[in-house]
C-alpha cells in the first residue's frame, strides 16, 4: 500500500504551455526520423526486394509476432549519425517481441540496404542485442539476409573483443545456458553469416531465395577456380538433405514463418523471478502532461516526482528518507504490476544525496526489488568543502554498491547526464539490463561551456609560464571548435548512433518500454545479495 | 497501512489484512472476507462477501468510488489514513529563515518584502552546477526580508529569505476549520 503523489503541476501554466509545444515539436521530430528509418528506402530498392520475392523487414517481422501484442524495438535510430545516413536503424531491426506466447528476441537483418550488408555499428548492434539475450535468458529468433559484412570498414568489425566474432560467441554461451534459438534463412548467409543457422538449435531455409556457405560462388571461383551456382553450393535442398546444416525447407517466406512459430511454440516457456507483484493499474496522473513538464531549457529544474506520478501505477509512490539527501528522490512504487525502486535526481548529487542512494539500493537489493534510474544529473558537487567532506568517498559508495546490485536495473535517461552522475547513476557501463533515452537528453563528460573553459584555462596558463598571452579572438578560437563538437556529440540522437542507450522513446511509452524490460529481465534468477545492509 | 472510506455522513476504518485471493478486510474492527469478480458488462462486478453474493456497478475517478448496488448509486471517497494521520499532524510553519541549498548565483529574485505568497510560490532562481534551481515556499506566509539580490553569488548556508507568519490568515484558516467540524 502506497500513497498518491499530489502532482503540483498547472497545465494551464505558462511554463507547462511553452515546454509542452518545445517537448512535442522534439517528439515530433523524433517521430519522423524513426519513421524514415523505418519505413523509408529509395523506390528502387524496394523494386529490388520485389524483384527477388523478398518481403520488407518490417512485414517479415509484423507476420512472426502473435497478432496484437507489443514489440520493444531497440535502437531504431542506430547509425543516424555514420555513414551518409545510410544504414537505415543500423542495417538490423532488434528488439522484444511475443511469438507463440513466448517472449522473444528478434534479430532481423534489413536487405532492403545494400542486400542487408553489415557495417561497424550493425555488428554492435547484434552484438548487444545478443547480450541482451544472455542477461535476460531471452531465447533468439534470427531471421538471416545479409550479404555478409561491408568489406570497406572491415577493420572496424572484424578482430576486437566486441567484433563480428562476438556474435557467435553470444550465440555458443545462448547454447550453453540452454536458450534455444531458431534461425529463419530468408536470404544469404555468406561468410561468419553462416554460423548464424549453424550455431542455432533450429534453422528453417527457404527454397529459392536461401543460401548459407562460408565462401559464395565469387570466393569459390577465386580460391580453387571451381564454379559453381549458389543453391547447388548452399541451398535449402542440400541442407536439409545432405549436409545437415539446417533442419526444414521452405517454399515461401510464410511457411517459412508459419514453420518458425511451430518450432517456437515447441519451446518451454522459463519461470520468472519472484518479486512483489500486483494488479496492474493505470497511472492517476495522464502520462501526456510529461511534455508539459520537462523544460524547454536543460538549465532548468523540474521536480522528478511529477515524472515519477506519470509512469507509474496509480501515481502511488512509498517515498524512501524524503528529508535527507533531497536532491536524490528515492523511493517504491510498481510499473505495470512489477514492484521497483526508483532513484530520481532531482538536483546534483551531494554527500548525503550519494549516501541515500547507496543506502536505498542495498534496500532493494535485499529485498529482491529491480532498480529503475531516472537520469536528469549534472554530476557530483565539486567545490572545496565538498571535497573537504569526501565527496568522492561518498560517490564511490554509491557507485560500489549499484555496481554490485544483483537485481535487474533499468535507466532512462530523462534530461542530461553529465560526468560522473552518469556513472552513479547507472550509465552504459553499469550494465544495467536495459537504457532508453527521451529525445530531449543530452550527454558528455562535462558541460559545453565547463569543457571548453577549461581548455582555454589550460592554454592560458601554458603561455602564462613563458610569459605570453592569449587575445580574445585566440580564446574563441579554442573554445569554439569544444563548442561545436559538443552540440553535435552530446545530442541524444548521436548517443543512440552509437548504441550508448537501447534507443530513444516518446517519454509517454516510458511506463510501457519499462514494463516490458521488467518482464523480460525476470527470466534470469536474481542472485543472492552476500552482504548485510550498511546504514551509510 | 489502512483506508477510510466516507460513505455519506460516516466513516468506516478498513484495513486488509490479507491481501491476496479473496481478501479478509477488518472493517471497523470485524473480519469479512470479500472477492470482487468482474462481470460482463463494463463496470460490472460481483462482490462476494462471507459467501453472499451481490451483483454491483462499479466507476471510479482516482479516490472517489461510485457503487451502484439494489437500485441505488452510493459515493465512497477513499482516504488512505496515512495521508489522513501526516495532514492531521502538518506543523504549522516552516523554517522562517530559508538558507542556500549550495553555492551558487542569484538569476532571479521574484518577490519583494511585504509581499503575500503560497505555498509552493516561486521566492528565488539561483544556479551552481549547470542548474537553476527554484527556491519555494515551504508555507503560506509573508516575505520578511531578501537577504540576496539578483547577480549576487553565495555560499552554501547562505541566509537568502526570511518569512514571517500572516496572523490574520491562519485565524481565519482555524475559523474555516471550525466551520467544517460544526457542520
Amino acid at each position: 500500500m502506497m500513497r498518491r503523489i499530489e502532482s503540483r503541476i498547472d497545465p494551464h501554466g505558462a511554463d507547462f504551455k511553452r515546454f509542452r509545444e518545445a517537448n512535442l515539436e522534439r517528439v515530433g521530430e523524433f517521430r519522423r526520423r524513426q519513421n524514415e528509418a523505418r519505413f523509408e528506402r529509395p523506390q528502387r530498392d524496394f523494386d529490388r526486394l520485389e524483384h527477388h520475392g523478398k518481403n520488407f523487414v518490417r512485414d517479415r517481422i509484423d507476420q512472426l509476432l502473435d497478432p496484437g501484442t507489443p514489440f520493444l524495438e531497440f535502437s531504431s535510430l542506430a547509425a543516424n549519425s555514420e555513414y551518409d545516413g545510410v544504414s537505415k536503424s543500423g542495417s538490423v531491426v532488434t528488439g522484444i517481441g511475443i511469438v507463440s506466447g513466448r517472449e522473444v528476441i528478434i534479430r532481423a537483418d534489413d536487405p532492403s540496404i545494400k542486400g542487408g550488408a553489415w557495417y561497424p555499428l550493425t555488428v554492435k548492434k547484434n552484438v548487444r542485442c545478443l547480450d541482451i539475450a544472455i542477461e535476460n535468458r531471452l531465447p533468439v529468433v534470427h531471421l538471416c539476409d545479409s550479404a555478409g559484412g561491408f568489406l570497406p570498414l572491415q577493420s572496424e568489425m572484424f578482430a576486437d573483443r566486441t567484433s563480428a566474432g562476438r556474435i557467435f560467441r553470444n550465440q555458443a554461451i545462448l547454447s550453453k545456458m540452454g536458450v534455444p534459438q531458431l534461425a529463419l534463412v530468408f536470404g544469404h548467409c555468406t561468410a561468419g553469416g553462416a554460423y548464424i543457422p549453424s550455431l542455432s538449435d533450429y534453422a528453417v531455409i527457404l527454397r529459392g531465395n536461401g543460401g548459407i556457405f562460408l565462401g559464395g560462388p565469387p570466393l569459390v571461383k577465386a580460391a580453387t577456380g571451381e564454379i559453381v551456382d549458389a543453391d547447388t553450393l548452399g541451398g535449402a535442398d542440400v541442407h536439409t538433405q545432405v549436409s545437415g546444416v539446417a533442419d526444414y525447407a521452405a517454399n515461401s517466406e510464410e511457411e517459412a514463418i508459419l514453420l518458425g512459430r511451430e518450432i517456437v511454440s515447441q519451446w518451454m516457456r522459463p519461470e520468472k523471478a519472484r518479486i512483489e507483484r500486483r494488479e496492474p493499474e493505470a497511472p492517476f496522473y495522464d502520462p501526456r502532461e510529461l511534455y508539459g513538464i520537462i523544460p524547454d531549457d536543460i538549465k532548468i529544474q523540474f521536480d522528478m516526482r511529477e515524472v515519477i506520478a506519470r509512469i507509474v501505477d496509480g501515481s502511488y509512490f512509498h517515498e524512501y528518507q524524503p528529508d535527507y539527501g533531497i536532491t536524490l528522490v528515492c523511493g517504491y512504487a510498481y510499473i505495470w504490476g512489477h514492484k521497483v525502486g526508483i532513484l530520481a535526481n532531482n538536483g546534483v548529487l551531494f554527500n548525503d544525496s550519494s549516501l541515500k542512494g547507496a543506502h536505498f539500493i542495498e534496500l532493494c537489493d535485499k529485498n529482491r526489488t529491480p532498480l529503475v534510474f531516472l537520469q536528469n544529473i549534472t554530476g557530483f558537487m565539486v567545490g572545496r568543502e565538498y571535497e573537504a567532506r569526501g565527496i568522492c568517498k561518498d560517490g564511490a559508495k554509491f557507485i560500489m554498491i549499484q555496481s554490485a546490485a544483483s537485481v535487474p536495473k533499468f535507466t532512462v535517461m530523462i534530461n542530461s547526464s553529465f560526468g560522473a552522475g552518469n556513472y552513479g547513476m547507472c550509465g552504459r557501463a553499469y550494465d544495467g539490463r536495459f537504457i532508453f533515452a527521451w529525445p530531449n537528453h543530452q550527454i558528455a563528460i562535462m558541460g559545453a561551456e565547463q569543457a571548453a573553459n577549461t581548455l582555454a584555462d589550460v592554454k592560458i596558463r601554458q603561455l602564462a609560464r613563458v610569459g605570453e598571452t592569449l587575445s580574445q579572438d585566440e580564446i574563441e578560437a579554442i573554445r569554439e571548435p569544444v563548442i561545436e563538437s559538443y552540440a553535435r556529440e552530446s545530442n541524444a540522437y548521436y548517443a543512440t548512433s552509437q548504441l550508448w542507450d537501447d534507443g530513444i522513446i516518446d517519454p509517454v511509452d516510458t511506463r510501457n518500454a519499462l514494463g516490458i524490460a521488467i518482464s523480460a529481465s525476470l527470466n534470469t534468477p536474481i542472485e543472492e545479495p552476500s552482504y548485510g545492509i550498511l546504514r551509510l | 497501512m489502512g483506508y477510510d472510506f466516507a460513505l455519506g455522513e460516516k466513516t468506516y476504518v478498513v484495513h486488509p489484512v490479507h491481501d491476496t485471493g479473496p481478501a479478509t478486510l477488518s472493517i471497523e474492527g470485524s473480519a469479512v472476507r470479500a472477492r470482487l469478480l468482474p462481470g460482463l458488462a463494463l463496470g460490472e462486478y460481483f462482490l462476494e462477501i462471507d459467501g453472499r453474493r451481490e451483483h454491483v456497478f462499479l466507476a471510479s475517478r482516482g479516490d472517489t468510488h461510485f457503487i451502484h448496488w439494489r437500485g441505488r448509486a452510493h459515493r465512497v471517497d477513499a482516504i488512505n489514513a496515512l495521508d489522513r494521520a501526516r495532514r492531521a499532524a502538518e506543523p504549522s510553519g516552516g523554517a522562517d529563515l530559508l538558507r542556500a541549498p549550495m553555492p551558487g548565483t542569484v538569476v532571479q529574485v521574484a518577490v519583494q518584502v511585504g509581499q503575500e505568497i503560497e505555498a509552493g510560490a516561486l521566492l528565488l532562481t539561483i544556479e551552481s552546477m549547470k542548474l537553476q534551481t527554484a527556491i519555494t515556499a515551504p508555507r503560506a506566509a509573508r516575505i520578511a526580508e531578501v537577504c540576496v539580490s539578483e547577480g549576487a553569488s553565495f555560499d552554501q548556508g547562505a541566509a537568502l529569505i526570511r518569512l514571517e507568519s500572516n496572523e490574520d490568515e491562519s485565524l481565519a484558516e482555524q475559523g474555516e476549520n471550525n466551520g467544517d467540524q460544526a457542520e
